[in-house]
């Protein structure tokens, strides 16, 4: 582990993050961005106890999005977690959440049925209850596995290519937003690859303490990224926290696996198929009957300071206008909604979310993150679909 | 797109006043950001001019502006713009929820703050508003249990040396705290989001009609609500005494509603949000600016997003805001690396007296009345290129007490600028 150390001065404490930091806002017991990062780092310093709130940090990026002085709070905070699970051992419970990649990929011949009823009957429930999954939590259903399907599925032989980053949640919980992007790359006129040694991005792995394991995951996916990078071909993923952990914590915290060019060697899908529809590669000519459409941006999109391309990629191509929800964090951050003692706090994190969701009686909920559409279901009844989804459901009328 | 007619770079108060009155206009506006913008922090009141020379205007600060000198952002602009500005912030703020207003008779309100001294300021709430307890004979100045930014009893202190309250008897209180003792210390902000719902309403109308009795006024911290405040502070009023909220320090909670307002405006017209990302430079061409280059999540060594837009509008900030950078060897904007004149030794660049007024506070691009940038013979640099705020040259905004004035007033005559060009 050789994070490059984050100088904590750099932080002038204005108290902005503390301001827009959604779990400090509705809970009093967590210390809040500011001391727990930077102030609280200079204790970490002198090696006084860890700060006993710590756990509380959701790690949605909100800090660093409203912070003017550059710090990587976010980053302080994992890194601080991480230290201190690898001094006292991590829960079961975290462990669990945080390798859903590895367990998925060790089951993923198992049926589907039966790994959902493994996972989802009552009694599993109440047994993962006990070790701190709320049994209330939207805990999402195992599809087939996506990268099983990819590998039967015949795409036209297409001159350019494209590597996609399928994440863990196209991978094991809806393979169907992984056909939809081969679609509009191939209707893009790019040919998709999808690497069999991709594994879990780590962001899971940082932000339950798991340091270790998330920097072998860096090292095995940035080998991978080099190798086509080195081909020239471009590498994207539709999971807005697979591209920021890629754009941002790799280089953060594992300096030691990147390289020159990596330039946060991943991509956000929407932004570049942006580009495509810039380049003229990439438009439909078909009729859209209009639908109403709100969109969530997920915090770790707004992380990546590229805007919200989505937004612009459905309009221009489906000529539908799109309203931006702008109404915060939807609370679930990845894993942390989950959490029993979080959940109620990624509820009321949400409410603001919700209630806009809500009150637009909108048809057509969108957002690229699969957990924050597991919690848009949960905090609205509504489903909420990927936004090439949503291009493919207008563009092919369905 | 990532084409825009009017592209922005700064989300403070200069920054969203231009954006909001580019994209009135119909102009497509997107707005680059580093940071959420001082604004959410502030204590909301707009101070336009409180001293000049280090002498307090106690009439309308208009009547000063001449004073300041030709080079300053005021004088450039002209009054006419200041005004316009001033009647279009409070216009945009009471649309979207938080009543703000100017003093009938143009002079500079009084607002008081949490640690009880008083400043001069031109907009503000009512509740900020302390010219209107000048003549109550019996104050309360209330702190609220377990909120340490706020120590009523060393308030009254300090207000008691003002010849204002000379006449005045004032003494000090603590409300009950609705939460006990927490593991995070409270702030004004943690109450004011209580006292939006309605248990922490009702606990705050409970608690003042218990301090209050026998009193002519009360000064509390601004807690009042944050997106209910215009709403909850109208019923408070109705209590018997003359409520108001002192300013405070960060997180200042009047800020957080004029920024709410500011972009519940901008969302109304769909400004473009980019955030956390950082403009590295501009790209020039046949004198004018294609676009600038913004850094992706503000990671050194990652990927870079060009942005095109006909006219762009810089609000940077100064020397905090990273607008521009004061370095041994030189000073200079940081996107168009526009040189500043300064001293090369850096210690002039301070003042000896702290409280003083610093030559770096001045440092900034000198412009002329459209806000174009100007080269060393006085000719615009760029045509399309409009800075406001912190970012232009020649004022002193803490010894004037002009900060968010010119910020607004700037920030709008910047967009009027851009929309001109078209």
């Amino acid at each position: 582990m050789s994070s490059e150390h984050i100088n904590p001065d750099k932080c002038i404490a204005c108290t902005i993050c503390q301001v827009h930091c959604p779990v400090a806002k509705v809970t009093p017991n967590f210390l809040g961005p500011r001391l727990i990062g930077p102030a609280y780092e200079r204790f970490r310093f002198l090696d006084i106890a860890e700060e006993e709130s710590l756990h509380y940090c959701a790690n949605c990026k909100n800090c660093d999005i409203s912070c003017p002085q550059g710090v990587s709070i976010s980053t302080l905070n994992m890194v601080a977690r991480c230290e201190y699970t690898e001094k006292n051992g991590g829960k079961l419970r975290d462990w669990v959440l945080s390798h859903g990649g590895f367990l998925a990929d060790v089951f993923k011949y198992i049926p589907t049925w039966m790994k959902n009823f493994g996972m989802h009957n009552p009694a599993t429930r109440i047994l993962l209850d006990t070790i701190g999954i709320s049994k209330k939590a939207p805990i999402p259903k195992f599809d087939k596995h996506f990268r099983l399907v990819y590998k039967k599925l015949k795409q036209p032989k297409l001159e350019k290519k494209i590597v996609f980053f399928p994440g863990c949640y196209v991978d094991d919980y809806d393979y169907s937003i992984g056909l939809d992007m081969i679609w509009i790359f191939n209707q893009a006129g790019y040919e998709v690859i999808v690497p069999e040694q991709f594994v879990c991005c780590g962001l899971p792995l940082v932000s339950n303490g798991f340091m270790k394991d998330a920097a072998k995951n860096a090292a095995s996916n940035v080998s991978v990224i080099k190798e086509y990078q080195e081909k020239g071909i471009p590498i994207v993923t539709g999971c807005p926290s697979c591209a920021l952990m890629f754009k941002k914590d790799v280089p953060e915290m594992f300096p030691e696996v990147v390289y020159d060019s990596y330039k946060g060697g991943v991509m956000d899908a929407q932004e570049f198929l942006m580009s495509c529809v810039e380049r003229g590669e990439l438009s439909f000519k078909e009729k859209i009957s209009g639908k109403s459409i709100i969109y969530h941006s997920p915090c770790h999109l707004r992380a990546q300071g590229i805007g919200l391309p989505s937004i612009d990629l459905i309009e221009k191509l489906t000529g539908s206008k799109v309203q931006n929800a702008q109404a915060g964090c939807c609370g679930i951050s990845g894993s942390y909604g989950f959490k029993k003692e979080k959940y109620q706090i990624g509820l009321e994190v949400g409410k603001e979310l919700f209630d806009t969701i809500k009150s637009s009686n909108c048809e057509i909920v969108t957002t690229e993150c699969g957990t924050c559409q597991a919690q848009i279901k949960h905090g609205t009844g509504q489903k909420a679909y990927h936004p090439v989804t949503v291009i493919r459901k207008l563009v092919e009328n369905k | 797109m990532r084409h825009s007619d009017v592209l922005v770079v700064g989300a403070g108060m200069a920054g969203l006043m231009a954006a909001v009155t580019a994209a009135k206009s119909g102009a497509s506006v997107s707005v680059l950001s580093e940071g959420a913008g001082v604004i959410s922090i502030g204590s909301g009141a707009v101070d336009f001019l409180g001293y000049v020379n280090g002498k307090k205007i106690t009439d309308n600060p208009f009547n000063h502006l001449s004073e300041l000198g030709e080079m300053h952002p005021y004088n450039i602009i002209g009054a006419e713009n200041i005004k316009n500005a001033f009647a279009s912030l409070v216009e945009i703020s009471n649309a979207n929820g938080y009543e703000i207003k100017m003093n009938e008779e143009g002079l500079n309100h009084t607002a008081i703050s949490i640690a009880g001294t008083t400043k001069p300021t031109y907009i503000c709430s009512e509740s900020n508003n302390a010219s209107r307890i000048l003549k109550a004979k019996k104050i309360l100045f209330a702190g609220v249990e377990y909120l340490k930014d706020s120590q009523p009893a060393l308030a009254v202190k300090q207000a008691k040396q003002y010849k204002i309250f000379a006449d005045a008897e004032i003494n000090s209180a603590l409300l009950k705290s609705p939460f006990g003792k927490t593991h995070r210390v409270l702030n004004c902000l943690d109450l004011a989001r209580y006292v939006d719902k309605e248990e922490g309403f009702n606990w705050l109308k409970s608690e003042l009609s218990k301090a209050a009795a026998g009193y002519d006024a009360v000064i509390i911290p601004p807690i009042c609500g944050t997106i209910n405040y215009t709403k909850h502070f109208k019923e408070l009023q109705n209590l018997g005494f003359i409520l108001v909220e002192a300013v405070s320090i960060p997180p200042g909670v009047g800020g957080y509603r004029l920024r709410h307002a500011l972009i519940n405006e901008a969302k109304k017209l769909n400004v473009k949000f980019i955030e956390n990302c950082n403009v590295q430079r501009a790209v020039i061409e046949n004198g004018k600016c294609k676009s600038v280059i913004a850094l992706h999540n503000n990671i050194a060594g990652a990927l870079e997003t060009e942005y095109t837009a006909d006219n762009f509008i810089i609000a940077t900030g100064g020397i905090i805001g990273n607008g521009i950078a004061s370095t041994p060897d030189k000073v200079y904007e940081t996107i168009f690396n526009i040189t500043i004149d300064s001293p090369v030794s850096v210690e002039e660049r301070s003042d000896k007296n702290v409280f003083g007024s610093h030559l770096f506070a001045r440092f900034g691009v000198k412009v002329n009345s459209k806000l174009q940038a100007l080269d060393s013979k006085g000719s615009p640099l760029y045509d399309n290129v409009f800075f406001a705020g912190n970012t232009i040259a020649g004022y002193d905004f803490p010894t004037e007490k002009s900060g968010y004035g010119v910020a607004c007033s700037t920030g709008y005559t910047a967009a009027l600028s851009a929309l001109a060009s078209k």
